[in-house]
Formats: C-alpha cells, sequence, structure tokens
C-alpha cells in the first residue's frame, strides 16, 4: 500500500513539472509549436492568454457541492491555480435537476458561465443549442484523437466535438454476493440475460430477517429522461434500435416491444421495484435488498457510505460486464459527465486549457482514486491506475464494448423523456407493449425530425 | 344519554389526537432518522427510539460552516422583505380599504394576477430583468424579489383589517386637524397592529420557504439561502443520504420554530383582532 | 390646520377631493410600480413571446407564427389533461384543507386540555420549507422501507407495500397528503382567528334560545366566518394552482402522466420540449383561467352575502 501511495505521488511530481513546463511554454508568446498536443492547440500566439492579465474562469457544477467529490474539485482548481497564477477558478454549485435550466436562463441573458457540467442525457440540448461553442480547435486533433470513439460521437454534434467526456462510465452489472449466496446460485455473476432473469426469480424468493421482500433485478423506472437513455442499453441488448434500416426512426420494432416485455415482466413479477430511480436501486442495493442492477462507477462509493460499514462492504459485491444478450455480446452504453465552454466566455482558450487539465492523467487519477472516475481517453484509461482492481478492469473492459447512443439531436433528450414514460406504461400502468411501441414509435418521429 | 356525553366529549379528544399524530409523526420521525447510523437506518422494522443514537451528521454538519451562512442569509432575506412588504402593503391595503376609485377592482386583480403564474414559468423573463436592473447576486435583488412574491396576497389580507376599523375615528381624528399620513400611523396603524403582525409572519414564511428565486438570483455560495443550499448539498446526484437529508432539515426548522412559538402568542390574538367582523 | 394655511399663502389650493388623489396615488404607488416593474414587465414579456416561435437552443430569433402556439395546445391532450390534473388537485387539497381545518379548528377553539400547547404544536409543519417537506414524505413514502407502509402492514390496513408516489392510482393523493400536512396548520390558524372574533354572547343569546351546537355553528360560526373562509382559501388554491415544487421534487409529473399539473407541464414544455413559445402561451392560457377562477370566486361569494351581512 505504501509503495503504491509513493509511486503514486512520484508520478503525480513528475507530471506536474512536466505539465508546468508545457504551461510555461505556452505562455511565452515566442515559445516555437512542439508537438505536444497541449501546446499545439494554443501555439497561436495572438490567442494565447497573457501570462500577466487576470482571468476569472466561471464554472458550472453540481458535483462541486456534493460531498462525494467536493474535495477533490477543490483540489483541483487549486492545483491549476498554481501553474497559472493569474486564472482563478469560481465554482458556480447548482443542483444536478436545476443546472439545465438554470445555465440556459443565465444564457438568456449572456450571462452563462464559462464552464458548464453536463451528462449525457442533457447533453443533446446543449448540442443543439447555440449557447455552447465547438471545441476541436480548442482542445486539439490529438486530444480527439484519443477519445473513446463512442464517446467523442456521443459528445458531437453535425460533426464537431461540442463537449469533452470528463468522468465517463459504462453501465455494468453489480451482483450482491452475500444474497446469491443465500440463494444458492453459483459464486458469479449471469453471463446472458436468461440466466439473468433466472436468477433473478431465485433471489426474488428471498425475504430479509423481518420477512421483508428482496427484489432480484432492479431497472430504473422513475420518469426521468437518463431513464430512458437507460432503457436504451436494454433495446441495444435486444438487438434494437431507435432507427430502422433506413437511418429514421422507428421503434415500432419486434426488438423494442420485446425490451418493454422484459421491463413488464420484472415489474410484474416483483422482480423489479416500481417506478425507482438510480438512486433508489443504489439504496436498495446497499442494504442487501437488490440482488442485481446497472449502474456506472458510483456504486462503490455510494454502497459504502449507505451501508454503513465503510470498504467492508466492498467485499459483499461483485462487478461483471452486462449480461449477452440477442446480440452475442456484453452490450452496454457509456455514460459521462461532460464539460461545455459557453459561448459567452471571454477566455474559450483558457477554458479549454482548464478541461484539459481535469482529463489528463493526473487530475483523472486523483479524482479516479477519490471517486472511481474513469477516463475517456485511450491512453490513461490502459494506464495501471486504472486497471489495478477487478471492479476497474470490468469498467475498463465493459468501456471497449459500449454501443454510442444516438446521433446528438435537438429532440433526443425529450425522445429520452418519452422512452422513460413508455416505460412506465407498460411497467407501471400495465399497458400492452404493441401498443406503447406504437405510440412511441408515432410520438419519436414527430420529436426527431 | 349518559353514554353519548361521554362519547360527545371523547371526541374531540380523539379527534385532536389524531390530528397531532397526522402533524407532529413526520416531525418526529425527521428528528429520530438524523439521529439514526445508517446502518440502523434502513433496518425494519424500524427503531422507535433511537438504540445508539449517533451524532455523526450534526457534526459532518457543523464542520461545513457554510450552513450558517445560508441561515443567516435566509433570516436577512426573510427581514429585509418582510419589512418592505409590510410597509408597502400597509399603504396600498389602506388605499384599497378607505378610498372608493375608478378602476379599483381592475387594480386589486391586476395585482393579485402577479401571483398567478409559477416562479418556474417566468424564470427567463425574471432573470433577464433582475439583470437589466444590475440585481443578481445582490441580497436587496433577492429581497425584492421575495416582497413582490408575498405583496399581493398581503395587500389583499390587510385590506380585510383595514376594513374593519370604523371610519368614524378617523373622521374624528381628521377633524382634530391631523394629516392623512397621520391618520394612517398615529390611528389606524395602532389598531392593526395585530394584524400586521400576522401579514409579517405570514410574507416572512413565504420568503423562508422559497427557493427558485434564490437559486436563480443567486449564484455565489456566500449570499445562498438556505433552501437552495440544501437543495445543492443534499437533493444529489448519486444517491439519498437521508440521515444526512433528515439531518439538515432538523437544523434548519429547529430555530425558526422557535423563533416562530414565540411570536405565536401575538399572531393568534393577531388574526383575532383582525377577523373581527364589524 | 398649519398646511392649509401655507398652501393657500402661496396662493395653491388644493380641494379635499385632490389632496385625497395625491395621497391615495403616494400610498397605492409603491406596491404598484414595484409590482410592475419586477413581475409586471416578465408578465407581459412572457404574453408576448406566446405569439411566436421560440426555442430555447435559439432563444434570439423570435418568429412570428400565427396563433400557432395556441393552435397546437388546443390540439394537444397533455394539455387538457394537465388542466385536469390541476383542477382536481387544487379542489380536493382545498377542499379537504377546509374540512380538516375547520375541524381541528373547532377542537381547539372549544375547552379541550392542553390548548395552548397544541395550538403552538400544530404550527411547526407550517415553517417547514416545501421542498424539504416534500423529502420528508418521501422517506416516509419509501415502499420499500418508508415507515408508513410499516406502521399500515403491522396494524393489518394493508398486506402489501403500497407503492405511493409510483402508483397510476396513488400518486396525486400522496403529493395531496404532503401538500396538506405542510398547509393545514395555515388553515387551521386562520380559522381558528376568526372564531376567535366571534363575540361569545352570540353564542350564549343561542343557548338560551334552545339551538343545538350544530345550529349554532351552522347560524352563526359560518357566517361570521365568511370574509376569512373566503380569502383563506382563495389564497390556498391559487398558491396550489401554481404548486411545483412539490411535484417536482416527488413525482416529476410521472408515473406516467398521472401528476402531470400544469406547473409540470408548462416547465416540460419550456425546458425539454424547448418550446418557449408554447410554454408562455401555457402561461397566458393559464392566466385567463385564473383569472375566470377569481372572478368567478368572488361572485360565488357575493350571492351567499346578502345586504346586511357585514353591518359596522
Amino acid at each position: 500500500m505504501v509503495r503504491k501511495t509513493t509511486l503514486a505521488l512520484a508520478a503525480v511530481m513528475a507530471l506536474g513539472t512536466l505539465a508546468a513546463c508545457s504551461s510555461d511554454k505556452e505562455n511565452t508568446p515566442a515559445a516555437p509549436s512542439s508537438s505536444s498536443p497541449a501546446a499545439s492547440s494554443s501555439s497561436d500566439a495572438s490567442n494565447a492568454p497573457d501570462a500577466g492579465e487576470p482571468i476569472t474562469l466561471q464554472f458550472a457544477s453540481w458535483s462541486i457541492s456534493e460531498e462525494a467529490t467536493k474535495g477533490a474539485l477543490e483540489q483541483m482548481a487549486q492545483k491549476f491555480t498554481e501553474l497559472h497564477p493569474n486564472v482563478k477558478i469560481e465554482y458556480i454549485g447548482i443542483p444536478f435537476g436545476d443546472i439545465k435550466q438554470q445555465t440556459f436562463v443565465m444564457a438568456s441573458s449572456g450571462n452563462t458561465p464559462d464552464i458548464m457540467q453536463t451528462f449525457t442525457a442533457t447533453f443533446p440540448t446543449y448540442a443543439a443549442s447555440d449557447i455552447i461553442v465547438p471545441l476541436d480547435d480548442l482542445v486539439g486533433k490529438e486530444f480527439i484523437d484519443d477519445l473513446f470513439p463512442s464517446y467523442k460521437e456521443d459528445y458531437s454534434y453535425n460533426g464537431k466535438l461540442m463537449g469533452v467526456p470528463w468522468a465517463p462510465s459504462p453501465y455494468i452489472l453489480y451482483w450482491n454476493k452475500e444474497l446469491f449466496q443465500k440463494a444458492g446460485l453459483p459464486d458469479r455473476a449471469p453471463e446472458t440475460y436468461d440466466e439473468m432473469l433466472q436468477f433473478a426469480e431465485e433471489l426474488s424468493k428471498l425475504k430479509t430477517d423481518s420477512g421483508e421482500q428482496i427484489y432480484g433485478l432492479g431497472e430504473a423506472t422513475e420518469k426521468l429522461p437518463i431513464n430512458g437513455m437507460i432503457a436504451l442499453r436494454n433495446i441495444y441488448s435486444f438487438n434494437g434500435s431507435l432507427f430502422g434500416e433506413d437511418g429514421q426512426v422507428n421503434v415500432n420494432t419486434p426488438e423494442v416491444i420485446e425490451t418493454l416485455t422484459y421491463y413488464q415482466t420484472l415489474v410484474k413479477n416483483n422482480l423489479s421495484p416500481q417506478g425507482a430511480k438510480l438512486k433508489d436501486l443504489r439504496n436498495l442495493f446497499s442494504i442487501g435488498r437488490l440482488g442485481m442492477y446497472s449502474d456506472g462507477y458510483y456504486g462503490r462509493k455510494v454502497f459504502q457510505n449507505l451501508s454503513g460499514q465503510g470498504e467492508a462492504f466492498d467485499e459483499k459485491w461483485g462487478a461483471a460486464m452486462i449480461p449477452v444478450n440477442k446480440t452475442g455480446d456484453n452490450v452496454s452504453i457509456g455514460e459521462a459527465h461532460g464539460l461545455v465552454i459557453s459561448k459567452d466566455s471571454k477566455h474559450p482558450e483558457m477554458a479549454a486549457e482548464f478541461i484539459k487539465f481535469l482529463t489528463d492523467e493526473e487530475m483523472i487519477s486523483l479524482y479516479h482514486q477519490n471517486s472511481d472516475v474513469m477516463s475517456a481517453r485511450k491512453s490513461i484509461s490502459i494506464l495501471p491506475e486504472f486497471n489495478s482492481t477487478d471492479f476497474d478492469k470490468t469498467l475498463v473492459d465493459q468501456m471497449t464494448k459500449i454501443k454510442p447512443l444516438p446521433a446528438n439531436n435537438p429532440g433526443l433528450e425529450q425522445a429520452y423523456l418519452e422512452i422513460a414514460e413508455a416505460v412506465q406504461k407498460v411497467a407501471v400502468a400495465n399497458e400492452s407493449p404493441e401498443k406503447v411501441a406504437a405510440e412511441l414509435d408515432a410520438k419519436l418521429k414527430q420529436i426527431m425530425k | 344519554m349518559r353514554q353519548r356525553r361521554i362519547f360527545g366529549a371523547a371526541l374531540p379528544l380523539l379527534g385532536a389526537a389524531a390530528f397531532l399524530l397526522f402533524l407532529v409523526f413526520p416531525l418526529y420521525w425527521m428528528l429520530l432518522t438524523s439521529f439514526k447510523g445508517n446502518s440502523a437506518l434502513f433496518r425494519i422494522p424500524p427503531e422507535w427510539f433511537p438504540s445508539e443514537p449517533v451524532l455523526s451528521h450534526y457534526k459532518k454538519l457543523f464542520a461545513d460552516n457554510v450552513f450558517t451562512t445560508y441561515y443567516r442569509n435566509s433570516l436577512l432575506v426573510g427581514f429585509g422583505s418582510t419589512a418592505i412588504t409590510l410597509i408597502a402593503a400597509m399603504f396600498a391595503g389602506y388605499g384599497f380599504s378607505r378610498f372608493e376609485f375608478r378602476f379599483k377592482s381592475l387594480a386589486m386583480f391586476s395585482i393579485l394576477s402577479t401571483q398567478m403564474l409559477p416562479v418556474v414559468s417566468l424564470l427567463i423573463a425574471l432573470y433577464t430583468i433582475y439583470n437589466g436592473y444590475g440585481l443578481l447576486n445582490t441580497r436587496t435583488g433577492l429581497v425584492i424579489a421575495l416582497t413582490t412574491a408575498s405583496l399581493p396576497f398581503s395587500i389583499w389580507m390587510i385590506k380585510v383589517f383595514f376594513d374593519n376599523i370604523p371610519v368614524a375615528l378617523e373622521e374624528s381624528a381628521k377633524i382634530d386637524g391631523a394629516s392623512r399620513f397621520g391618520i394612517l400611523f398615529r390611528i389606524v396603524m395602532p389598531l392593526t397592529k395585530p394584524g400586521i403582525f400576522s401579514i409579517g409572519i405570514y410574507s416572512f414564511i413565504l420568503s423562508w420557504d422559497d427557493f427558485l428565486y434564490s437559486l436563480t438570483l443567486i449564484n455565489k455560495d456566500e449570499l445562498r439561502t438556505l433552501n437552495a443550499g440544501i437543495s445543492i448539498r443534499y437533493i444529489g446526484e448519486l444517491s439519498y443520504d437521508w440521515a444526512s437529508i433528515m439531518t439538515v432539515c432538523v437544523t434548519s426548522i429547529v430555530p425558526i420554530s422557535l423563533l416562530f412559538l414565540f411570536f405565536q402568542k401575538y399572531m393568534v390574538s393577531g388574526l383575532t383582532a383582525g377577523a373581527v367582523k364589524g | 390646520m398649519h398646511k392649509p394655511v401655507q398652501l393657500e399663502r402661496r396662493g395653491v389650493r388644493l380641494s379635499e377631493k385632490a389632496k385625497d388623489a395625491i395621497f391615495l396615488a403616494v400610498i397605492i404607488c409603491p406596491a404598484f410600480i414595484l409590482l410592475l416593474s419586477t413581475i409586471g414587465i416578465p408578465i407581459v414579456k412572457s404574453l408576448y413571446m406566446s405569439f411566436f416561435q421560440v426555442s430555447l437552443l435559439s432563444m434570439k430569433s423570435q418568429v412570428w407564427n400565427s396563433f400557432d402556439n395556441y393552435k397546437q395546445l388546443f390540439a394537444d391532450g397533455d394539455f387538457v389533461h394537465s388542466i385536469g390534473v390541476t383542477f382536481r388537485y387544487v379542489f380536493s387539497v382545498v377542499a379537504i384543507q377546509f374540512v380538516l381545518g375547520m375541524a381541528l379548528a373547532l377542537i381547539l377553539n372549544g375547552k379541550i386540555p392542553f390548548r395552548r400547547a397544541l395550538r403552538t404544536v400544530i404550527l411547526i409543519p407550517w415553517v417547514v420549507p416545501t421542498i424539504i417537506g416534500a423529502l420528508l414524505w418521501m422517506w416516509l413514502f419509501q415502499p420499500q422501507y418508508g415507515v408508513l407502509n410499516y406502521i399500515l402492514q403491522s396494524l393489518h390496513l394493508i398486506d402489501q407495500p403500497l407503492q405511493w408516489l409510483s402508483d397510476m392510482q396513488l400518486a396525486l393523493w400522496a403529493v395531496m397528503l404532503a401538500a396538506l400536512w405542510k398547509q393545514l396548520p395555515f388553515m387551521v390558524t386562520m380559522l381558528l382567528a376568526g372564531m376567535q372574533g366571534i363575540p361569545g354572547d352570540m353564542y350564549e343569546a343561542a343557548t338560551i334560545d334552545g339551538a343545538s351546537k350544530r345550529q349554532q355553528f351552522l347560524y352563526i360560526t359560518l357566517p361570521m366566518l365568511k370574509d376569512t373562509i373566503k380569502t383563506v382559501t382563495l389564497i390556498a388554491c391559487i398558491e396550489n394552482f401554481k404548486m411545483f415544487p412539490l411535484f417536482w421534487i416527488m413525482t416529476s409529473g410521472g408515473p406516467v402522466d398521472a401528476t402531470t399539473t400544469l406547473a409540470i407541464f408548462s416547465y416540460k414544455t419550456a425546458f425539454i420540449d424547448l418550446d418557449l413559445g408554447k410554454g408562455a402561451a401555457i402561461g397566458a392560457l393559464w392566466l385567463i383561467i385564473m383569472l375566470l377562477f377569481s372572478w368567478g370566486y368572488n361572485r360565488l361569494f357575493a350571492i351567499g352575502e346578502g345586504k346586511g351581512g357585514s353591518a359596522h
């Protein structure tokens, strides 16, 4: 343990010096453009910020005020200021559920913060709007080429990179080892959907000591855009898509109907709690009332806190790739906190510099240690720090097997919400999947013109 | 007959007990939750009294001293907007009560109509106008916004209080040579003091309840109010940390309840006085 | 007498009527100007915007679209549905609140032990901010480990845990319960205060005349409370019409659309469907509905008033 820390520390220091050097170079107008991506992007000397000019970058974020991530982010801002003494990072904490509405309200008066945090389900709205700027020139080609292709696609619009995937995560399957043992199941995660459902049924027969119901397999069905996006993971697994062969919207397909039936069965047979948010599933999993569910990297830290058992709880669950279904592969989707730069920003170059700083090896490693965050950059995600545990490896493996989400479109977020509502229609209101798929098809065709 | 009488006496008691249960039990549960460790939190059957009360949630909360800031801001803004509301509502309410003029009911309804739309559907236009006035990120701006939120109802309510003061009193004062403002301040106001007091509490609670205005008009942590602060810190992305949420809820309502209970004596009598119909 | 003399000397003679007018203007204007310049302008702007095609994606471009926003709304089943949900919510919650509030106020106005303490304690939910109340009730409603299901199950009132906020039939009622909890104290306090203002000798006289408790309530208490009732219920109606945070935090309008009120619908139209013009049109129609409602409300109460109702 000690050796690992020392190593990490050494790496951090080495990187810190490197970064300091490269930033020195940038700040010298006469510096010849080097081959490093950081330098080349801002080698256009006339645009490069003057070292003396005081700059304040406003950064709207929800992670900055949440307990789990606050410390790490403050540290990052401080490190950046050490490298760029003339730059001040001003965090604007906005609740997760309000940040989109609030940033757009600010944009209406040209007050948008320089950098804004967003996430995959909401990003389409930013991407299609006129409040943010394309990043291709700001972050440079090398940076972009280093991104995992599916993430690059998820954060692009009309062929341009509009946001940087910052804290990415594939959805993986979490399973509770204790419950598996109690139900007499093998000590491994299910490999196929059929097996997963079979396990779920066994798990659902269990009761807690006081006779409360235990759920086998949780799916999030609360009415939120993100849950519609998560439903896409299942649609993909059933070999479906939102689009037909011709690239036009078509969800009135056997695959989508099958997915909706899957949701209906889960809730009807009490395998999954109904109307749950992902937050609720995390809580249930932490207290041993849920056998399996899919989530991003966030799971581990949340379980530690909510179970009241701290790190000891890490032993009680396993993480695995999403089971194979109709496609013959472990299909998942990727989610990511993204960073975008506003059109109102007076210092887009410096903002891009900060974003690159946040996604570079040193900072992402720090973030990874703090909260298991992954990197969307290929060169970083193969590093040993990101592959040191089974949990890490599962995440990295799954990351290579994620399918891009539908191309960003002004109606995509609304479409996600419609999908979530469709899932509720079958799961909660018990409507027929065929009818719901037909209705959803009509709606999506109208929304995603 | 006798049975019925006993029943008749017991019924109100039973009713009161039922109401008390409904109103107080959630508060008790909130308090209880804030003293439970996470391992005890989700236990079923639940503990009705913490077997091992923990203070860790409180310690965590107070280690982060930003909450005292939020608290102070909420109080400052609440008192500020209450004061302005009272003055403006008293003037306007008196005008509407004592004078007949053309378009009076139109005026009163247009005042009321400013409260008919939810803030959320006016968010962009509101932000634009406060931005134009240069009032974003200032306490003044928030005070004004909250004042406008409580003013219309306050005017309507205070008018009813003034309606109940016999005009004869003012007329005799007028003959004695008092000015119009003099009459308002020296004769009418003292008579409606209790009513004014209760409207003060009403508008204070309204501004205490506000979330969207303070979230939208204020971006700086040092100026944020309690509700916005709670929501930023505790209605987060990743999980419901129920014990922490309940802890911050308890700390946020205890002092204000005490303040409120202290004033409550005046308030009930205030409402009483206002309700005396001619 | 000082001022008029001075004015006369300067040769300016204002009639009493003119002075009244000036006084009136001086006392009414502050409130009017304040409201007009802060909320009034946004409302007008929003009404104006309702005639244009405006998207959240490009807020600067506003194109006249010849009432298209309104046409779309009238053709949209979701809009009508959300009006239905809103009215159901408002009427139920205000009616229940009024009946229960009246009952509790009567109890507390009678001679029961610990009356003062009780009156004080029941007020606490009122100071609990709505967003905190919403979280508290979500915690109580939690289907798997919430205490409410546990209590109901222990009392054998239900065999299966209820899904509260994610049940098509129950969700709206669950939100109402939370709203009721927060709003009941205000109602009780106002009614109680009104009751205490009724002179005791009226009841004494009635008792001597042999009126029963019920008759006393119907013929003394209710008529005497009319003004209080009118004001308090109108405020409760308006406040609940525009209720947003409770729904947004507890259900986000779901399951499916069971709790999608107008407030949620207009939010969704503006910030998820990204159609600001249509969102503004919802606001405009809403304002019309509310004005008609309040006007009707006033009329309704005026009918019962009669002539000699409030003899000073």
